[in-house]
């Protein structure tokens, strides 16, 4: 709480003012205003009258403002606890899918298998059972992309430059975003400390918001990519697109599995929730800053020095 | 290639076994099926099989802790894990205690079948190589 | 630390091996995934370097069956292409790094003792 009225104007030296500065003028009034003739008394109390209350005023503000931020963290954590149970449910559902999944599989096979033995396929039932297999197919893709064959292993942590694991995945995705001649604009900041964290697990994160920006831009459109510093002992990377931005009632849903505004069948709506269980696992933050017509901007927050913030 | 493939398919779904059953005898192999670990093993102590196919999660002993117990009793027999659980620590503990591969469900049945033949050349190999030695 | 070439290209093979035995770090070739799979159950490696696109066996089936066997060995992609699709799928199935090629030799290198070191860190930890 203290750091949340210390973050905005009132420092130790503010938070001073009121409690020692502001009481210690009105002793010094009161006593004042004992010593002296009625009419500067009244003036002197209508003063302090004054001082007080505007003191009291701003200490009740800047209370309800650290208590707001307060609020605003709790819900914060409750969602990142809220998205791993949901992501933690999907990996569970995804285990027990691939068991249906398969069956439903098998027994197109074996409707194919039966009907040839009975003189062959009419070429709609053949497309009709090859369909199925696509879709088992499609089905298949989504859990293995939750599943995440290598995601189970322990973040291994190792120093490296933060522009240089970014930059890398940039250069991945520049030939593709050549084909929408879109662009990518790197604003790094060459003065940032090495960053101790998982590098291929950081690169996997960055991919995949790289590629969320690609598929938000318009034909001709711009991707910024940037690193920074967010304060002592923590590094951070934005990634904003000038695509059309995400509508106020989608924004609390942008991180869950599954969430997707792009049409059926493209894209699973897993990339921002894997990246956004990727960062929390790197002990790190993940926002979203965006308006419909404005673009989008997604900043991760990262301690330099691996999972312990 | 005229010797018939003796497979074994190990899981807990019934409707799994008995389709895959029939379509792995539409091709020409012989196989059976057992719907726990344990009913694996007490039908591997009378009948020798080429190929196994091993669920993980399955009620009671499960996959992982039958697959050395599979090997002690038949190590001729290669082992594929065919499972729609998916892990890497698991897919590698399974390799190390002896599993020729790890598949993942769903698996299309032609990926499938070139698993069982190429497991099954394996095991013909081995064997003729013992056999000489 | 030993690293894995598999890659169906000789030309760039050859060129690798050169440049990798300049720098005194041992390295093997493989042409293939499978033949880079039989290697690998005679030997063991600490670095992979894998291409994306070759016939037979292709890079992610090779860097799958890699992962499965042997997940402490980290593997970098190489391709000439750069699809989106097949880095995010790279990258989520494990691998170290997914790189455009021309390579840098350098960049390669420093690449490869990046990996190297994961692999000695992950190795340490289970022991």
């Amino acid at each position: 709480m203290m750091r949340g009225i210390n973050r905005h104007g009132a420092d130790a030296a503010g938070l001073g003012l009121h409690t020692v500065l502001v009481p210690i003028l009105a002793a010094c009034g009161a006593l004042t205003a004992a010593f002296s003739p009625p009419a500067t008394a009244a003036l002197l109390v209508l003063l302090l009258l004054g001082l007080c209350g505007w003191s009291s005023r701003r200490l009740a503000g800047l209370v309800r403002q650290s208590e707001s931020e307060r609020r605003l963290l709790d819900e914060q954590l409750l969602q990142s606890q809220k998205l791993a149970a949901v992501g933690e449910l999907s990996s569970g559902i995804a285990h027990e899918i691939n068991n249906p999944l398969a069956i439903v599989s098998q027994e197109a096979e074996l409707v194919r298998t039966l009907l040839e033995n009975r003189g062959g396929l009419s070429p709609e039932l053949a497309e009709s059972l090859h369909e199925i297999a696509v879709q088992v197919d499609r089905g298949r893709d989504i859990t293995r992309r939750l599943l995440d064959f290598s995601r189970k292993m322990k973040p291994v942590a190792q120093f490296e430059a933060l522009d240089k694991i970014i930059e890398d995945m940039v250069v991945l995705v520049e030939k593709e975003a050549g084909l929408k001649e879109a662009r990518v604009a790197r604003r790094y900041d060459r003065n940032l400390p090495l960053v101790l964290i998982d590098v291929p697990l950081l690169r996997q994160a960055v991919i995949n918001l790289l590629t969320n920006a690609l598929d938000a831009i318009p034909h001709g459109g711009t991707i910024t990519v940037a690193t920074g510093s967010a304060g002592p002992g923590k590094v951070c990377i934005s990634v904003a697109d000038n695509g059309p931005g995400v509508a106020a009632e989608d924004l609390p849903r942008i991180f869950n599995p599954f969430f997707t505004t792009k049409p059926p069948g493209k894209g699973t709506g897993l990339g921002l929730s894997i990246c956004h269980n990727i960062v929390e696992r790197m002990g790190g933050k993940i926002l979203v800053k965006s308006e419909p017509g404005q673009g989008a901007v997604f900043t991760v927050v990262l301690p330099v020095k691996g999972e312990s913030a | 290639m005229s010797e018939r493939i003796r497979i074994l398919i190990v899981d807990d779904e019934e409707r799994f076994r008995s389709t895959l059953i029939k379509l792995l005898s539409s091709r020409g192999m012989q196989a059976a099926a057992a719907g726990s670990g344990e009913e694996a093993l007490e039908l591997l102590e009378g009948q020798a099989f080429d190929v196994i196919l091993l669920d993980v999660k399955m009620p009671g002993m499960g996959g992982v802790k039958a697959l050395p117990r599979i090997k002690e009793l038949r190590p001729e027999a290669e082992v594929l894990v065919l499972t729609g659980h998916a892990s890497v620590d698991i897919a590698s503990e399974m390799i190390r205690n002896g599993a020729a591969d790890y598949l993942l469900k769903p698996c299309p049945l032609d990926e499938l079948l070139d698993g069982v033949r190429a497991a099954f050349d394996r095991s013909r190999t081995r064997k003729l190589a013992s056999g000489l030695a | 630390m030993k690293v894995l070439i598999i890659d169906d290209e000789r030309d760039f093979i050859e060129t690798m091996e050169k440049r990798f035995r300049f720098r005194k770090i041992p390295v093997t070739a493989a042409l293939s995934g499978a033949a880079a799979l039989e290697i690998l159950s005679r030997e063991e490696f600490d670095v992979a370097i894998l291409d994306v696109r070759m016939p037979g066996m292709d890079g992610l089936d090779t860097l799958k069956e890699i992962k499965k066997r042997y997940p402490l060995m980290e593997v970098i992609m190489l391709t000439g292409h750069g699809s989106i699709e097949s880095g995010t799928r790279g990258m989520s199935l494990g691998a170290y790094d997914y790189v455009l090629k021309p390579v840098d030799f350098s960049e390669l290198l420093d690449k490869v003792e990046k990996a190297g070191e994961r692999k000695r860190l992950n190795a340490a930890r289970r022991t």
